[in-house]
């Protein structure tokens, strides 16, 4: 084993961090390393200095918590309003579309009107607008011009033709 | 006491302890009544949330006071943590644990925080004119105040995120390494590597600050 590699092994005995054979491998080296056993009780010392300090703070945090309420409270008044929000948001989002959709059909059915009613519908005989009062029926054909040539020589009206 | 005695006897029953997740029976048991908890949370059961918020709000909090000092703050980032869970829920997956997943919501909204703050710092101090940062004479050094921990903390704000995030987790909260991976979405491996650099750094840093604490005393003794 090279000592860089015992050293990284080293770093993680001293968390207990480290399997059962790798540790074999470590001790081995360690028993013929007078640098890597320095430095493993080195590490081993800066490790209890830094759980001692861990365990420090963690008795203050504990006193720090005594009488502390839960945050449930703050947590419940604060989710219940985000899902109230939510809500109001989704009902918002849903009524602007609705409306935005009912909107665009009304605007489509009165465009649709006004071209309707700018194009001019010549009336027919049997449709609705012969009944208006406003409207002028046709005046009757001449008949002398609704005859056709073939009638008016049968009827000798032509005789003096030559 | 050696670090491995003190490792064994953190690693007796603690109701606040992380690692009770990988404490056989108890860790099958409480994840899966997390997962029935998750699941009644998801049909509308308010209560449900209530009963996770005071599952894990001591450990959060613990978690959360290894990065930032004020206990103020940490109750407010630990809130911030459980809403932001509590609307995440839907991309929870129920096959896998509650725990890390949570965990990772709070290690991450910490971190953010930090950063912002570190940014505001930077700002501020290239803002401020260069009088107000001199150092008094007559105020004495801040360290030879502090407590212990106070001093640890102080060396491991100096150790970069990604190493720091892993020694506090290891080696003050006693998470395993599995759950740091599943908590940071790292491989186990780039996890154990993590924490042999951080102790390296831990290690280097603090040999610095007693050297330059003992440099200071002698300075100090002669000057009197």
């Amino acid at each position: 084993m090279k000592c860089k590699q015992a050293r990284a092994f080293a770093s993680l005995m001293v968390g207990n961090d480290l399997e059962s054979d790798s540790r074999a491998q470590l001790q081995r080296h360690l028993a013929i390393c007078p640098d890597c056993r320095d430095f493993t009780h080195q590490m081993s010392a800066s490790m209890s200095v830094l759980q001692e300090a861990g365990h420090e703070s963690a008795l203050l945090t504990q006193s720090q918590m005594v009488g502390r309420a839960s945050l449930w409270p703050r947590v419940a008044e604060a989710v219940t309003q985000k899902s109230l929000g939510n809500l109001r948001n989704r009902w918002f989002n849903g009524s602007v579309a609705t409306l935005a959709i009912a909107a665009t059909v009304l605007a489509m059915v009165s465009i649709f009107q006004t071209l309707n009613d700018r194009v001019v519908i010549t009336p027919r005989p049997n449709s609705a607008h012969f009944t208006d009062a406003n409207y002028a029926p046709p005046t009757p054909p001449d008949p002398r011009m609704t005859k056709s040539p073939s009638l008016e020589r049968d009827s000798g009206t032509q005789a003096t033709t030559p | 006491m050696t670090a491995h005695s003190r490792r064994k006897e953190q690693t007796q029953p603690d109701t606040d302890s992380p690692s009770q997740f990988d404490d056989g029976m108890s860790a099958e048991h409480d994840a899966a009544s997390d997962a029935r908890l998750v699941e009644e949370v998801r049909r509308g059961d308010q209560d449900a949330y209530g009963e996770l918020v005071r599952r894990y709000e001591r450990r959060l909090l613990r978690l959360i006071l290894r990065f930032v000092s004020d206990f103020e703050l940490a109750r407010d980032l630990a809130q911030e943590v459980f809403i932001r869970a509590y609307e995440r829920l839907d991309q929870f997956d129920p096959s896998r644990r509650f725990g890390p997943w949570f965990f990772r919501i709070g290690v991450n909204l910490t971190l953010d925080y930090l950063r912002k703050r570190k940014r505001r710092g930077w700002w501020k101090l290239f803002s401020e004119s260069a009088t107000e940062r001199l150092p008094e004479p007559e105020v004495e050094d801040p360290r030879l105040q502090m407590d212990l921990s106070q001093e640890v903390r102080t060396v491991i704000e100096q150790i970069p995120e990604k190493y720091r995030t892993v020694l506090v987790m290891r080696d003050l909260e006693n998470f395993s390494t599995s759950e740091i991976a599943a908590i940071t979405d790292r491989k186990e491996a780039t996890i154990r590597w993590r924490l042999i650099e951080a102790r390296k750094r831990f290690q280097e840093l603090w040999i610095k600050r007693l050297a330059a604490e003992d440099a200071s005393t002698d300075a100090s003794e002669s000057n009197s």
